[in-house]
C-alpha cells in the first residue's frame, strides 16, 4: 500500500493541496477532499484510443490528421484549457498564433464580466491566506462555495483559525443572493435581493458610503433602504473585509458593469478600511487559462491572431460568439466540454464544422468530434503546474503510470506537425 | 463612377474589409479594385476572389454593397469621405473610426457599428447590435463625433463612453445606454433598460420608459448624475 | 560557434579600454585571447563595440506584470509587430514575453533581473522569466515585510534570519534580497504605513530600521553576491529625501571589500524635498552628495520618461495613496505573510509640475552622482519603459538635448530643481559603465559587463563611430544608433542582424544557492509551524530546480 501526502485535488479553484491519497489493490482512496474532489479520484469512463471517423489509429495518426485539418482551416478555435496545466495552455496558445486562429477559455462563459471590469478599473484583491488570518467580515455575492467550493469556507474564509482573526466567531458572515443556499445556511445574515437587480443594489450601496443616502428612496430594487445601509455601516467598521462573489453577479443582468460597480465599491472602502474583492473561479485552472496567454500575448481570452498578432473581442471571438455566428471553420477542443454547457444555438455549428478534442473521458463532445484524442489525467497521470483561484501556482504531481500522452505531449507533438506542414 | 461589390459565394469565416473605403476604390481601374487586398480569416486574398466587383453609373467615391455583408467586418473603417450604401445587412464594427462621409445600411448592422468615430453619418433602417458609438475595450472614449441615425432598435451599451456627436434610435434599446458618456446627445423614441448610469456629461432623452440607477437626482423634471461620478449628464424621459 | 567581431572601436570600462579599435573573439561562448582566421567574421569597422547591456531593476515578469497586462488592454495593443518566424509582439509599457525579450535584445542588452519576487508565488515569476527569450535573467525575492524576517529581527537572532534567507532564496530560486516599504507594507494589511523609520510595525514590534539593519546583517554573514536591495519607505513622498539619507546612514561603517553593501534603487522616487505637493522640489543634490561620499552604497535612477508607464510596486500603500490623487484604475494584491502589490496606469507629462520635477530629478541624479555608483533605469514600466535608456542616455550625455528638452517642460523645473543648471556631460564611457560595468558588479557577474577574456560572448555593436560622432552635438544619431543594435551577440551566438532578430535563443536564470541542511535544522520549526497560517501546505511551496528552463545556480563561498 501507499500512502500519498498533500495531494492536490484537480477539481474546483480552490486546489486544495492537503489531499491524502492512498492506493492498495483495491484502487484508489483519499481523505480530506470534499464530494467533488472525492468524485474526481474515482475511475471514470476513458477514450480507450485515438480515434478518427470512430476508427481506431494510432496517436501518430490521429495528431498527423488533426493537423492538416488545423492547418487547412481559415478560422480554428482552440477551446477549453481550463482543466489543462500551464505547460499544455502556452503549446494552445503558441498553436493559435502559429495557426492564425482564435484561442479562447472556458472563463468566456464564467468570470470574464471580470477581466473586462478590470480592464476598466482595476481590481483590489488578495491571496487567501490574507482573507483567513484578517477577515472578519465576509461577504458571498452572487455565489455559494458551500455548493461549488465546498472546502473554501473551511479552508480559506468563514470556519479557519486566522492569525488575527479567531474563528468563525470572530467574523460576520453576509451572504448576498437570489435565493437562500447552503452558504446562506451558515452565514449571520442572509441579504435576499431580486434577480437581475445587482447593478442598482451596488450603486446604492456605494451612494450609502459615499454620504449620499438621503438621495435614495426607501427601498431600492424592493431591498429596503435601511437594510443597504446596515451593511455599508458593517464594511467601513470592518477590520478587513472581502468581498468574494460568483457566477451570480457576473452572468446576471448587468454582467461586467455589476462587476465593475462592486470593484468600485471596494475600491472607495479602502479610504475608510481595508476591503479587497475576489471572484470565486470555477475549474481548477481557469486562471492559468488566462495568466499563460496574457504573459504570452498580451491578453487572457477571447483572442484571434488572424493577422499573425493577437486581437481581443469577446463579443466576436468567445466560444460562445464565434460559434454562434458560425465564424469558425474547425474546432480545436481541450478538456472540455463545450456540446453541454453552451447555448444550443452554439452547439449547433460544432456539428457543421471538423472538431478535434483532445481528453481523458468521453462526454458529449466527443460525439461531434472528428478526431478524438485520449490525454492523461493531469494532477493523477500527468504533472504540471495550475493556480488557484487567488492566482497561487501549484504544482501538480503525478501518482499513476497512463498509457496515453498528456495534453502537454499530445499538444507539443501538434504543434511541430504543424510548424512542419506549414513550414517556416 | 460607384463601385459596386456582392458576394460570389455564401461566406464560411468572416472576410475583414477595413481599408476597403471610397476614398481608396476612387478612381481606381476595375483590375485595381480586384487586387486589393482583404483578409479572408488567416488568409490574405484578392478584393476580387471574394466579391464580384463592377463599377456602375453614378456617383464619384460611392461604395455598393449589394446583398448580405453580415459577415463582412470592418466595412468602412475609418473612412474619411465618400459614400457607402449595403443593400443588405452589414457585419461587426462598420464605420468605425470613422472620420467623414455617409454609411448607410439597408438592413441591420451588427455590434460597433461607428464606434469611437469622429465624424460623418450613419444610418440604419434596421436594428444595430451592441456597442453602437461605443469604446473599444481599454480605450478613454467612444464616438468622438458625428452622428448614427438607427430606424430599429439597438442593443446594449448604446454611446458607452461617448464624448461628442449625436446618436438616435427610433425603436428601442438595451441596457446600459450612455454608459460613463461625458458629452454629445443620444435620442430614443421608444423604451430602453438602464440608462444614464456612470455618466459623466452629456444628455439622453428617452421618449419611452427606461430604468434609471439610484445615481441619478431629479431635479426639474430631469434626472442628473450619476452624482457618485460627480456627473453633469442629464437624463430626460417621456 | 567561433566569431571574430573585427575592427570595432571598443568601449569596456573595466578593462580600460575606451575607444580602441580592437578584435573581440568568442569560442564556444566564451571571449577568448585569439582565434584561427577560418572563424565567422563581423566586420565592425567604424562602429561601437561594448559588451552587451546590463539591467539590474526591471519590472518584467511575474503576477503583477501580468495583472497589469489584463488591466491595461489600451497598453498591449499598441507596439504590435509581427516579427515572421518569430513570435509576436504586443504592448509599449506591458509588453509580452516575446515582446521583452526582443527589445532587450533588439537594444543591445543581453541580461536583466526582476527585482520583486514574491516567495509564495516564486513559480509564476519563474514561468514567466522562462518565456523571455535571448536574456539571462534572475530575480530578488520580496523579504522586507515577511513575518518571519520580522520575527528573527525582532529577537535579534541574526543567525536564524541568515539561515532563512538562505532557505527563502533557495526556495524561490532568487538571486538577492529585495526590501521594499520594509515594514509598511505589512501595516497596510490593516490600512497603515510607515511614515518614519523609527515607526513601529503593528504587532511584530520592529521598526523599519530594525528590518533594514538585520537583513544588511545577513546579506554579508552569507555573503551574497548582490547588496541588499533597498525600496525606501516613503516612496513618492515630499521631503522623503530625508527617510531615504536615514536609511542610506543605518549602513554607515558596514564594508564589503568587494562590492556595495545596500543599493537603494530607483532613487529618484525617493528624492523629494518640500512638505506637500504644493512645495514639492527636488532632494537630488543632498542624495548624490551623500552617495558621493560613502563607498559602500549605489543607486539606479528611476528616470521617468515623458508619456505612458505602469507603476506597479510591492509598494501597495504607496500605491493606493497614488490612486487617490490620480484616481487612475487600481489594482492590489495582499500576498498572505509576504508582501503586497499595487498597480496603476500613469502618465508623465512635460507640462505638469509634478511629472516635469520627477523627470528632473532623476536626471540630476543620473548627473550629479558619480557613474561609478549610479545604474541607468527606468525602474520599468514605472517611470517608462526600458526602450528609453538610449533616450536617457542621450540627455546624460548631452547639455543641448537636455536644453531643447527643457524649453518643453513645465516652469517649476527650473525652481525646483538644479538641473538647468548642471553643466555636466557624461561621456560615452560613462554610460557604457552605468548601462554595463557597474550593473554587473553590483550582480557580481564576473562575466557580465565587460569584454575581457573570460567574459560570456555577450556584444552589441552599434552603427556609429564614437571617435567621429560627438554625444554632446551629435546626440540624435547616438540615440537612435544605440537604441536598435546592428549586431546582438548572446553567448556567442547572433541573435540580433541589421537590427532585426536573428535567431531566437533562451537565457539562463541565475540564482543564489548557499543553502545547506544546518540552515534547516534552525529554522525548520519555526517555518513548519507559521504554516498553519498560510492558505497552502508547505510542500506546495517554492520552486524546484528542475521547473527551471535553465537554472543557474550561484554557489556561495
Ligand atoms: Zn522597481
Amino acid at each position: 500500500m501507499r500512502v500519498l501526502y498533500d495531494m492536490k485535488c484537480t477539481f474546483c479553484g480552490n486546489v486544495c493541496d492537503d489531499i491524502l491519497i492512498q492506493i492498495d489493490e483495491d484502487g484508489v482512496s483519499t481523505k480530506n477532499t470534499c464530494k467533488l474532489g472525492y468524485h474526481k479520484f474515482l475511475d471514470h469512463p476513458r477514450i480507450e484510443f485515438p480515434q478518427v471517423d470512430g476508427q481506431k489509429v494510432s496517436y501518430d495518426e490521429a495528431i498527423e490528421t488533426a493537423a492538416e485539418i488545423l492547418v487547412n482551416s481559415k478560422k480554428p478555435l482552440l477551446y477549453g484549457w481550463a482543466s489543462t496545466v500551464n505547460e499544455a495552455i502556452a503549446y494552445g496558445v503558441a498553436l493559435a498564433e502559429k495557426l492564425g486562429g482564435v484561442y479562447d477559455n472556458t472563463s468566456s462563459v464564467c468570470h470574464a464580466p471580470s477581466t473586462l471590469a478590470t480592464q476598466e478599473t482595476g481590481i483590489p484583491a488578495s491571496t487567501l491566506g490574507q482573507v483567513k488570518n484578517r477577515a472578519d467580515l465576509l461577504i458571498f455575492w452572487g455565489c455559494n462555495p458551500m455548493s461549488a467550493h465546498p472546502r473554501h469556507p473551511t479552508r480559506y474564509s468563514v470556519f479557519p483559525r486566522g492569525f488575527f482573526v479567531e474563528g468563525r466567531r470572530k467574523r460576520h458572515v453576509v451572504v448576498v443572493d437570489v435565493r437562500k443556499t447552503r452558504t446562506a445556511n451558515i452565514a449571520d445574515e442572509f441579504i435576499q435581493i431580486p434577480p437581475n437587480s445587482d447593478y442598482h443594489i451596488i450603486t446604492a450601496m456605494r451612494m450609502i458610503l459615499a454620504g449620499k443616502e438621503d438621495d435614495l428612496p426607501n427601498s431600492v430594487a424592493g431591498v429596503p433602504a435601511e437594510k443597504l445601509v446596515s451593511l455599508v455601516d458593517k464594511m467601513r467598521n470592518a477590520r478587513f473585509g472581502a468581498l468574494l462573489y460568483g457566477l451570480g453577479m457576473t452572468q446576471s443582468r448587468g454582467r461586467n458593469k455589476n462587476v465593475e460597480n462592486a470593484i468600485r465599491l471596494v475600491q472607495e472602502l479602502n479610504s475608510h478600511t481595508r476591503f479587497v474583492i475576489q471572484p470565486m473561479r470555477g475549474h481548477f485552472n481557469v486562471v492559468g487559462a488566462d495568466q499563460v496567454p496574457t504573459w504570452e500575448v498580451g491578453f487572457p481570452y477571447a483572442i484571434d491572431f488572424s493577422r499573425g498578432y493577437a486581437r481581443f473581442s469577446p463579443g466576436e471571438f468567445s466560444v460562445t460568439e464565434i460559434l454562434r455566428r458560425k465564424d469558425c471553420d474547425s474546432a480545436l477542443v481541450v478538456s472540455s466540454d463545450p456540446a453541454a454547457h453552451l447555448p444550443a444555438r452554439s452547439v449547433k455549428h460544432l456539428a457543421d464544422i471538423p472538431v478535434i478534442q483532445i481528453d481523458p473521458h468521453p462526454n458529449l463532445t466527443t460525439r461531434f468530434a472528428k478526431v478524438v484524442i485520449p490525454s492523461s489525467l493531469v494532477g493523477i497521470e500527468a504533472e504540471g503546474t495550475v493556480y488557484r483561484m487567488d492566482g497561487i501556482p501549484m504544482r501538480l504531481k503525478k501518482f499513476k503510470e497512463s498509457e496515453y500522452l498528456s495534453d502537454e505531449e499530445i499538444l507539443e507533438r501538434l504543434y511541430h506537425k504543424v510548424v512542419e506542414l506549414m513550414g517556416a | 463612377m460607384a463601385v459596386k461589390l456582392s458576394l460570389k459565394t455564401e461566406l464560411d469565416v468572416p472576410v475583414e474589409v477595413d481599408g476597403i473605403v471610397p476614398s481608396v476604390v476612387g478612381g481606381k481601374t476595375l483590375e485595381e479594385i480586384q487586387s486589393l487586398e482583404v483578409y479572408h480569416g488567416n488568409r490574405v486574398v484578392k478584393l476580387g476572389e471574394i466579391f464580384n466587383v463592377s463599377l456602375e453609373e453614378g456617383e464619384e467615391n460611392l461604395l455598393i454593397c449589394e446583398g448580405d455583408f453580415s459577415k463582412v467586418k470592418w466595412l468602412g473603417k475609418g473612412m474619411d469621405g465618400g459614400k457607402i450604401l449595403v443593400r443588405g445587412n452589414v457585419g461587426p464594427h462598420c464605420g468605425a473610426f470613422m472620420k467623414g462621409g455617409e454609411i448607410t445600411v439597408e438592413g441591420h448592422a451588427d455590434d460597433y457599428l461607428g464606434a469611437e468615430m469622429v465624424e460623418g453619418v450613419i444610418t440604419v433602417t434596421g436594428n444595430a447590435g451592441s456597442y453602437t458609438g461605443a469604446a473599444y475595450h481599454g480605450s478613454m472614449n467612444g464616438m468622438k463625433g458625428g452622428k448614427i441615425l438607427l430606424e430599429g432598435n439597438a442593443g446594449s451599451y448604446l454611446g458607452e463612453k461617448m464624448k461628442e456627436g449625436y446618436i438616435e434610435v427610433r425603436g428601442n434599446a438595451g441596457d446600459f445606454v450612455g454608459y460613463k458618456m461625458s458629452g454629445g446627445k443620444i435620442v430614443i423614441l421608444g423604451d430602453s433598460g438602464i440608462t444614464g448610469a456612470a455618466m459623466k456629461g452629456g444628455e439622453i432623452t428617452v421618449k419611452g420608459k427606461c430604468e434609471l440607477p439610484p445615481s441619478l437626482k431629479e431635479e426639474d423634471g430631469k434626472y442628473v448624475g450619476d452624482i457618485l461620478e460627480g456627473g453633469k449628464g442629464v437624463v430626460i424621459t417621456g | 560557434m567561433n566569431l571574430i567581431i573585427r575592427n570595432g572601436i571598443v568601449y569596456d570600462p573595466q578593462n580600460g579600454v575606451a575607444g580602441e579599435k580592437m578584435d573581440i573573439f568568442i569560442e564556444n561562448g566564451t571571449i577568448v585571447e585569439n582565434l584561427p582566421k577560418d572563424a565567422k567574421v563581423i566586420d565592425a569597422s567604424g562602429k561601437l563595440v561594448v559588451a552587451g547591456g546590463v539591467d539590474m531593476h526591471t519590472h518584467i515578469a511575474g503576477g503583477k506584470v501580468n495583472t497589469a497586462r489584463v488591466m491595461r488592454p489600451e497598453d498591449v495593443k499598441s507596439g504590435i509587430r509581427r516579427n515572421p518566424g518569430f513570435r509576436a509582439e504586443s504592448g509599449y509599457t506591458v509588453p509580452n514575453s516575446y515582446g521583452i525579450g526582443y527589445r532587450y535584445a533588439r537594444m543591445g542588452y543581453t541580461t536583466a533581473f526582476e527585482p520583486a519576487n514574491p516567495p509564495i508565488s516564486a513559480f509564476h515569476t519563474h514561468e514567466e522569466l522562462d518565456a523571455i527569450p535571448m536574456i539571462d535573467k534572475g530575480t530578488f525575492v520580496l523579504s522586507g515585510n515577511n513575518w518571519n524576517v520580522m520575527e528573527y529581527t525582532k529577537k535579534g537572532d541574526m543567525e536564524k534570519l541568515a539561515a532563512y534567507m538562505a532557505w527563502l532564496l533557495n526556495r524561490t530560486k532568487s538571486y538577492g534580497i529585495k526590501v521594499v516599504n520594509p515594514g509598511g507594507i505589512e501595516a497596510w494589511a490593516y490600512g497603515k504605513n510607515m511614515r518614519g523609520l523609527d515607526d513601529v510595525v503593528p504587532y511584530f514590534e520592529v521598526t523599519p530600521a530594525d528590518i533594514i539593519n538585520s537583513l544588511v546583517k545577513v546579506n554579508e554573514e552569507l555573503s551574497l553576491p548582490h547588496p541588499v536591495h533597498l525600496h525606501c519607505n516613503n516612496l513618492g513622498v515630499p521631503g522623503n529625501f530625508e527617510t531615504t539619507l536615514q536609511s542610506m546612514k543605518l549602513v554607515e561603517g558596514i564594508e564589503n571589500k568587494d562590492r556595495p553593501v545596500l543599493h537603494v534603487t530607483h532613487v529618484q522616487f525617493n528624492s523629494y524635498a518640500g512638505d506637500s505637493w504644493k512645495t514639492f522640489s527636488s532632494g537630488a543634490e543632498e542624495i548624490a552628495r551623500y552617495v558621493n561620499k560613502v563607498d559602500n552604497i549605489t543607486v539606479d535612477m528611476g528616470q521617468p520618461v515623458f508619456g505612458s508607464a505602469t507603476t506597479m510596486t510591492a509598494d501597495a500603500p504607496a500605491q493606493f495613496a497614488l490612486h487617490k490623487l490620480t484616481k487612475a484604475k487600481w489594482s492590489n494584491m495582499d500576498v498572505e505573510l509576504e508582501t503586497g502589490a499595487g498597480i496603476l496606469p500613469f502618465f508623465y507629462s512635460p507640462k505638469n509640475p509634478v511629472t516635469a520635477v520627477q523627470w528632473a530629478i532623476g536626471l540630476e541624479i543620473g548627473l550629479l552622482v558619480n557613474p561609478g555608483k549610479v545604474v541607468l533605469t527606468t525602474d520599468h514600466p514605472n517611470g517608462g519603459p526600458f526602450t528609453s535608456y538610449p533616450y536617457i542616455a542621450a540627455m546624460l550625455m548631452s547639455r543641448k538635448k537636455r536644453e531643447e528638452e527643457l524649453a518643453r517642460v513645465h516652469k517649476l523645473v527650473e525652481k525646483a530643481t538644479s538641473l538647468p543648471s548642471i553643466e555636466v556631460e557624461l561621456t560615452l564611457e560613462d554610460v557604457i559603465l552605468m548601462t554595463r560595468t557597474l550593473p554587473a558588479r553590483l550582480l557580481n557577474l564576473e562575466k557580465k559587463g565587460h569584454l575581457g577574456v573570460g567574459a560570456e560572448g555577450d556584444v552589441a555593436i552599434y552603427d556609429f563611430n564614437p571617435l567621429e560622432a560627438d554625444p554632446s552635438r551629435d546626440y540624435g544619431v547616438v540615440e537612435k544608433a544605440l537604441s536598435s543594435a546592428e549586431v546582438t551577440v548572446k553567448g556567442g551566438e547572433v541573435i540580433v542582424k541589421d537590427g532585426n532578430l536573428a535567431r531566437q535563443v533562451y537565457g539562463k536564470t541565475y540564482w543564489v544557492n548557499t543553502y545547506t541542511d544546518d540552515h534547516w535544522s534552525l529554522i525548520g520549526d519555526d517555518v513548519i509551524n507559521l504554516f498553519r497560517y498560510y492558505s497552502l501546505e508547505f510542500s506546495s511551496y517554492g520552486v524546484e530546480e528542475e521547473w527551471l528552463k535553465a537554472s543557474h545556480p550561484v554557489e556561495v563561498s
